[in-house]
């Protein structure tokens, strides 16, 4: 057990996968987004990048973290969310030769940035032990959504960050992850993306297969 | 002394790797996997020279392969090859 699990009982935990450098702008927006929302609504909340992932390189995995809760977050020096309660890849083929659910809640979710089926998808989640512990899991073609695709250098590396938070595909992640996790309303997240539109869309295009 | 001075390694080089470093396994960085056409491939050997992590094999009998556990799908041998014969298809088109 580690101390989050200990001292921060109704934390909820946010694990969002991506690749690095491309997209790593992307799922940081993702994790801040969903952070600020709860923010909004009044929980404590923190949000952050995998130090021991940088410096990322292009296509490396890395991760971003946000974390909710309706009492004060205790955890301060854990830098990675090791209990997650939702697993987010922003890109799809993640989902291959990455062990995403290490460490999962029970009753967890998993959301997949991808065109592709749910049912297609869940033979490669690993480890698969850990695979009765998803409650759902959940599918959106963020990189379709009208004026949600972006790819940036933004804010990686020590470049500097030009795009305002949740002007791409983040957006549309955030907005589908909202909408099966419940963990923040849809009108917080409008509120504080760039890109409102993305946000809606990936609210009303996300597709959930329930599990177990 | 000077058979000690002998034996130490010239500034900071270590022995390198000469099949594998379990430590760095690159194959999850990819997300489109290199394919070669061996109809197309003259066997010129341009990709097994640029690909950055040593990840081209070259066999008289099977032509070019590609180590897999290590390949990052960067796509510079697709890029390098002079006739076009090395496409990149997503790595999830693969059940392996
Ligand atoms: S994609 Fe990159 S790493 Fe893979 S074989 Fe080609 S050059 Fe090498
Ligand atoms: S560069 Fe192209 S033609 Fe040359 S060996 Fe490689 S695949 Fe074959």
């Amino acid at each position: 057990m580690t101390l989050a699990v200990a001292i921060d009982a109704k934390m909820q935990e946010v694990t969002v996968w991506t690749r690095g450098v491309t997209l790593a702008k992307e799922a940081r927006d993702t994790a801040t987004l969903l952070a600020k929302a709860g923010k909004q609504e009044g929980k404590y909340v923190q949000s952050f990048d995998n130090y021991v992932d940088l410096p990322d390189r292009i296509g490396v995995p890395v991760k971003s973290y946000a974390r909710l809760s309706p009492e004060p977050i205790e955890t301060y020096y854990e830098y990675e969310n090791y209990h997650p309660d939702v697993v987010v890849l922003a890109e799809e083929t993640l989902v291959k030769g990455n062990d995403i659910l290490k460490g999962a809640k029970p009753g967890c979710v998993v959301v997949i940035n991808t065109a592709r089926k749910p049912e297609t998808l869940i033979k490669w989640i690993s480890p698969k032990a850990e695979l009765p512990k998803v409650k759902a899991l959940a599918c959106i073609d963020a990189n379709v959504l009208g004026a949600g695709v972006m790819l940036t250098f933004d804010g990686t590396e020590g470049a500097g960050d030009d795009t305002k938070i949740g002007a791409g595909v983040g957006a549309a992640i955030a907005g589908a992850v909202a909408k099966v996790t419940g963990f923040v309303k849809l009108e917080s997240l409008v509120d504080i993306a760039e890109n409102k539109t993305a946000v809606r869309q990936g609210w009303e295009n996300v597709s959930i297969m329930p599990l177990g | 002394m000077s058979k000690v001075y002998k034996q130490v390694p010239f500034a900071a080089i270590v022995p390198s790797p000469t099949v594998a470093n379990e430590g760095m396994v690159t194959g999850n960085w990819r997300y489109l996997r290199p394919v070669v056409d061996k109809a197309e491939c003259t066997q010129c050997k341009t990709c097994w020279v640029f690909c950055p992590d040593a990840c081209v094999n070259m066999s008289a009998d099977e032509g070019v392969s590609f180590n897999l556990k290590y390949c990052k799908g960067c796509g510079v041998c697709s890029n390098v090859c002079p006739v076009g014969a090395i496409s990149r298809v997503p790595e999830l088109d693969f059940e392996e």
